[in-house]
């Protein structure tokens, strides 16, 4: 194959990905409604600092870090599961696309939604919550957060290739919302208990969000290297339990 | 016995293959010349679909070899020769008839041209249609296009009939057949020997993971040949087991199921030997009902490797 | 074409959202605000706190660091720049009048809006400079002093054991000489330590109320207010019936009785309650972290947050919190004047900060945000004196604070600060969150010392030195020495002897690892001190010292008569204050006796 057609390859896996995924309503609808509804309840209507912008805008970083890592997980968790046990990753297997092309198909689809969430959030925070930044920290901060999907990418792969795709929704949802709460990403960090704080060091969407904290100056201080690193190294595992995970569906005969 | 091996369609040898402690393939071999159809025929759990997915790459190879036409199954060669059916495979809810054949279609170096490919699977007039709204046979009709977009020159079809009704069995023969004269060959693993009968140049019947007996269609039906003796008796399975011509007995209390490839002398030495015998039926039987009535111990496998 | 079309579209689309985005408008950023240049300027739009109540007035105009004119509509028709406060309110700035002013006092204070410190005992020889400094117009970075100085109180009574030079009474007769003295040193008010005799608790000696009643006097003939320092019913009781003018501390020993209460009316005698500093003390349990508070955390230093999360080792001093709060809320029923105090920098307080908790206190004991918001501003100015601040009022100076919200419905709304001016001139605020102290220069293995030359040098900072109770006025004693390790080398031998005549000995060696005694380094990243000990079994102690802490932080280990590594957790015991370390030492003590120990290969790791 040469460049062109593998290009061409590839977008069309990713336009049909995004179609699919598009067409579910179930999905498209928590995923763009729930960050942007559980942001404006909690950073701006019931704001606790009144009409100030410092939680609207601190809670923007960390509900952007809410918003884009549940496609990921979602799309790529219950997806793979899903299509794993329906025969269609198999199907997939024996045409010669490569794999690089599905999962780069679910990847690039999760990150089209992380930017829609984005884009969203941005636009309540900017219109209702009175937040308002340097045009480059806006940009730097849509950056970090479109990255910070593919560490979640990963982990949606690693959960989908070892649960069953019924109940791969009720295992991802147990997953998510607590990491999300235990991470800070609903209520400030520095607001929950000392134990609390020191498990979160241990939770890769916390990481993520003091890398987006960092753009707006309000982290806790860790040093850069410290969070990206982690979420490599995160990455990297996911990677591997994913691979052990759709190497024993194989054994199985499944 | 074939030679050449590059030539060959597809050449299987000695294949085992475990999962976990439980064996699924124990030694099979088979080749297959370029445009035949191959018919594997086996119950459930006999290894069919072991063996499919072992060619297609899906399973590794644990011990023996799999040549497609040189290519080593799972390699992207081996791809984009091959095409496949498998069984209870879903397809995405929310992607169209055309949505599904182009993103197949995408993979493929040569693809069939999208006209081309709706008109073979008879899905004119399909194309806006999302997956979960075709019925049973149209969803089977667009797996089977999925199969043959790359022009596959090995086609692999796992037990591509399986709930359809007669009529549309018989349009997907057809559809088969037309594939099979332009030089594709196919292996398809299926229970119903009619259709193996109605397809293809060789059988192969496949029991526990062993290849129990395979040949044309025409020679295995002469080699199973038999008739089913129904029959309320005293004797016990045991002594009917020690009469001549008997292949079989099943059958609980008194009611007896015989399969006899002896039939008459059979008949003579029951009626000797059980004055109060009643309820006598007989039947002509083919492959099917052998198949369907002796699991574990099918007709000897009859070596017809040489008649090859 | 059409393919092209689509992304192109999306690109342009995307860009103009990004660039729909809002900017920080100029007003809310140091950058672009007016008074930079020491220019006119008008702040509009603004609901007005004028020290005492809510202004009909929404602009203020400023001139030459001062408040030119307070009214509706003063920009039509002027070209001035002009401050939109749309949402926002303006106070005076804030005046804590309970502060004890070392080291960086004054910038922390003003990076919360605390524009004025009133002290109540510090180095008196800062005090000159404190005068004229306050007395200018000119930009600055700190909060403007007022301070008793040091303060009068008994030989070895409260005050002395900080371990300065403090006068101390033994007769009556010497009161007037020591106020003279005071305020030859600069003192702007007289502070006293009293502690009645019938008190029940008695820490340390105290003079006696006829001495009180001396001061008082001789303060009041000075011309200067006099204003004491008490813990209990009692003396509050005798130092209002001595004159004072002011008790610097409420109590909570005893429910306030209704005599107290009326004798307090009747003599105008101010309190300042100090309920920051007495929550940090006795409130050990639901007590707020102000480390946690999003609004406050981001503009504390490394060592104001250390210093946020220690507690005095206080005991049990027979106070109730619920009464000391009970008392404090009956004062503010009765109508005693209450002024904003936080005791800062006392364990559990910072600068700056501790004072919107102090305003938060004064609201839950049941004074309206309102009247939170004047104890801190028109009250205590009116009440010291000091008539150029503590109200927005043409001729006032500009010292001023824009919050978010309303602080006189919400008092927390006070910590929302979108901007300080001091003396006209917006005052940049800097994320503090970062040790902004130099890193020394340590080697890759982190070694301080290994006693192969001297006992005393050091890879970095300065040489070790003996440190004893000694500069406490304390007897304790100790020499350094090399002495032979068990591995043929040298190691560094400590002879101590811990004597009685401080109450809290100690003997031992410190390094200090700054250019400078004291001065703060940055060892963030750092997470234990390595060391080899052997001696005299039994407890030693780490002290690890915190810039802009009052106490070392402590840490035992146990010590053996045979080498033995040791692994001391510094990153722990420092916690957020490694970034700002001014010493380290290891001490016998407090137990009286001689002691010998031996220490080898000091190093960070």
């Amino acid at each position: 194959m040469n460049a062109s057609q593998t290009l061409k390859l590839y977008t069309t896996e990713s336009r049909y990905e995004w179609l699919k995924t598009l067409r579910m309503p179930g999905f498209v609808l928590p995923s763009l409604l729930f960050p942007v509804v559980f942001y404006s309840f909690f950073g701006i209507i019931f704001n606790p600092s009144g009409s100030s912008s410092g939680a609207a805008t601190y809670l923007l970083a960390t509900y952007g870090v809410f918003g884009v890592i549940g496609p990921a997980l979602f799309g790529f968790g219950v997806g793979l599961a899903i299509e794993r046990e329906q025969g269609w990753l198999a199907l997939k297997r024996i045409s010669p696309a490569p794999a690089m092309a599905y999962f780069t198909a679910k990847t690039s689809t999760a990150m089209i939604f992380a930017a829609l969430i984005i884009i969203e959030l941005f636009a309540v925070a900017a219109l209702f919550g009175k937040v308002a930044m340097a045009t480059s920290d806006w940009l730097f901060l849509a950056a970090i957060l479109l990255v910070g999907t593919i560490p979640f990418c990963a982990m949606g792969l690693a959960l989908g290739s070892w649960s069953r795709g019924k109940s791969a929704p009720a295992l991802v949802n147990l997953i998510y919302l607590p990491l999300a709460f235990l991470s800070g990403l609903w209520i400030p960090i520095q607001m929950m208990p000392a134990v609390i704080q020191e498990l979160a060091l241990a939770l890769p969407p916390y990481h993520l969000a003091q890398l987006a904290l960092k753009v707006l100056g309000k982290d806790q201080g860790y040093d850069v290297l410290l969070h990206i690193g982690y979420l490599a190294v995160f990455t990297a595992i996911c990677l591997w339990v994913a691979q052990r995970g759709l190497k024993r569906a194989d054994g199985q005969g499944a | 016995m074939t030679t050449n091996h590059s030539a060959a369609g597809l050449q299987v040898r000695e294949l085992h293959h475990k999962f976990g402690k439980t064996r699924a393939l124990d030694g099979v071999s088979f080749d297959l010349e370029p445009g035949n159809i191959l018919s594997i025929l086996g119950p459930n759990g006999a290894g069919k679909t072991t063996l499919i997915r072992l060619m297609l790459g899906l399973l590794p190879v644990q011990q023996g070899t799999i040549h497609l036409q040189g290519q080593v199954p799972g390699s992207r060669a081996a791809r984009c020769i091959t095409g496949a059916m498998l069984q209870e495979t879903r397809l995405p809810d929310t992607l169209t008839v055309a949505d599904q054949l182009r993103l197949f279609s995408a993979a493929h170096p040569a693809p069939l041209d999208f006209d081309t490919l709706i008109r073979s699977a008879a899905l004119e007039g399909l194309e806006n249609r999302r997956y979960s709204a075709l019925s049973g046979g149209q969803k089977r009709r667009l797996q089977f296009a999925l199969a043959i977009c790359g022009r596959p020159r090995l086609l692999f079809l796992d037990e591509p009939t399986t709930g359809l009704d007669a009529a549309m069995r018989q349009d997907f023969w057809r559809q088969i057949r037309n594939l099979s004269e332009t030089g594709t060959s196919i292996i398809l693993t299926t229970h119903y020997l009619e259709e193996a009968d109605a397809l293809a140049d060789r059988i192969m019947l496949l029991q526990e993971g062993r290849v129990v007996a395979r040949g044309t269609p025409a020679e295995l039906k002469a080699t199973t040949r038999g008739r089913l003796i129904r029959c309320r008796t005293r004797l016990s399975a045991q002594e009917l087991k020690a009469l001549p011509g008997v292949e079989l007995v099943q059958g609980r209390g008194a009611r007896m199921e015989i399969i006899s490839s002896d039939c008459e002398n059979l008949l003579r030495s029951l009626l000797a030997r059980d004055s109060s015998l009643a309820d006598l039926s007989i039947t002509e039987i083919g492959l099917e009902q052998v198949l369907t009535h002796c699991h574990p111990s099918a007709p000897n496998p009859t070596d017809t490797e040489e008649a090859a | 074409m059409k393919t092209l079309v689509i992304p192109v579209v999306v690109i342009a689309a995307l860009a103009l959202f990004f660039f729909a985005l809002p900017s920080p408008e100029a007003g809310h950023e140091g950058a672009a605000m007016p008074g930079q240049d020491g220019e006119a300027y008008l702040i509009i739009n603004a609901r007005i706190f004028d020290g005492e109540k809510i202004l009909s007035a929404d602009s203020v105009r400023v001139a030459d660091g001062m408040i030119e004119a307070v009214g509706s509509n003063l920009d039509t028709g002027v070209d001035l720049p002009v401050v939109d406060a749309e949402g926002a309110t303006l106070l005076p700035g804030l005046l804590d009048t309970h502060t004890h002013v070392f080291g960086e006092a004054r910038q922390q204070a003003l990076q919360f809006g605390v524009t004025t410190l009133l002290d109540m005992f510090t180095d008196h020889r800062q005090l000159a400079d404190a005068r004229r400094e306050r007395e200018s117009v000119s930009q600055t970075e700190q909060a403007d002093l007022f301070s008793a100085g040091t303060l009068i109180t008994a030989p070895g009574g409260h005050g002395t054991e900080y371990g300065m030079d403090i006068p101390v009474l033994t007769a009556p007769e010497q009161a007037a000489s020591l106020v003279e003295k005071l305020i030859a040193q600069g003192s702007d008010y007289i502070k006293i330590v009293y502690n009645a005799r019938q008190a029940a608790y008695q820490a340390m000696p105290s003079i006696t109320r006829d001495e009180l009643q001396a001061v008082v006097s001789a303060a009041h003939r000075q011309g200067k207010l006099a204003v004491v320092h008490i813990s209990n019913q009692i003396s509050a009781r005798h130092a209002v019936e001595a004159g004072a003018d002011g008790l610097v501390h409420g109590f909570g020993d005893t429910r306030i009785t209704p005599e107290l209460l009326a004798l307090l009316r009747h003599t105008d005698t101010f309190v300042i309650p100090t309920g920051a500093v007495m929550e940090g003390f006795f409130r050990r349990q639901g007590r707020v972290d102000l480390t946690r508070d999003p609004h406050l955390e981001p503009w504390l230093d490394s060592s104001q947050k250390t210093n946020l999360q220690q507690t005095l080792g206080a005991g049990d001093r027979g106070i109730d919190f619920q009464v000391f709060r009970d008392n404090t809320a009956a004062l503010g029923e009765a109508g005693v004047d209450l002024l904003a105090g936080s005791d800062a920098p006392n364990p559990g307080t910072a600068h700056g900060a501790s004072l919107h908790r102090e305003l938060e206190l004064l609201v839950e004991a049941g004074l309206s945000p309102l009247q939170a918001l004047a104890s801190a501003t028109s009250v205590p100015a009116k009440r010291f004196g000091l008539t150029d601040r503590g109200m927005i009022k043409p001729g006032a100076r500009a010292d001023l604070l824009l919050v978010r919200g309303q602080p006189d419905t919400d008092i927390t709304a006070t910590r929302d600060i979108l901007q300080i001016w001091k003396n006209g001139y917006p005052v940049p605020r800097k994320s503090r969150a970062r040790s902004q102290y130099a890193r020394p220069d340590i080697a890759t293995d982190g070694l301080i010392a290994d006693f192969e030359q001297t006992a005393t040098k050091t890879r970095f900072g300065l040489p070790l030195e003996v440190t004893t109770d000694q500069m406490m006025g304390g007897a304790s004693v100790a020499t350094l020495k090399t002495i032979p390790s068990g591995t043929g080398n040298q190691a560094l031998g400590i002879d101590t002897e811990i004597l009685d005549g401080f109450p809290y000995p100690w003997a031992g060696v410190i390094f200090y690892p700054g250019s400078a005694p004291m001065s703060p380094v940055n060892l963030d990243g750092y997470e234990t001190l390595q060391v080899s000990a052997k001696g005299t079994p039994g407890e030693y102690r780490l002290l690890v010292f915190i810039e802009g802490a009052m106490q070392p932080l402590q840490h035992r280990f146990t010590v053996t008569e045979h080498w033995q590594e040791y692994r001391l957790p510094l990153a722990r015991i420092a916690g957020d204050g490694l970034g700002a370390i001014t010493a380290i030492a290891f001490c016998a003590g407090p137990n009286t006796g001689k002691r010998h120990l031996a220490l080898d290969n000091i190093a960070l790791q």
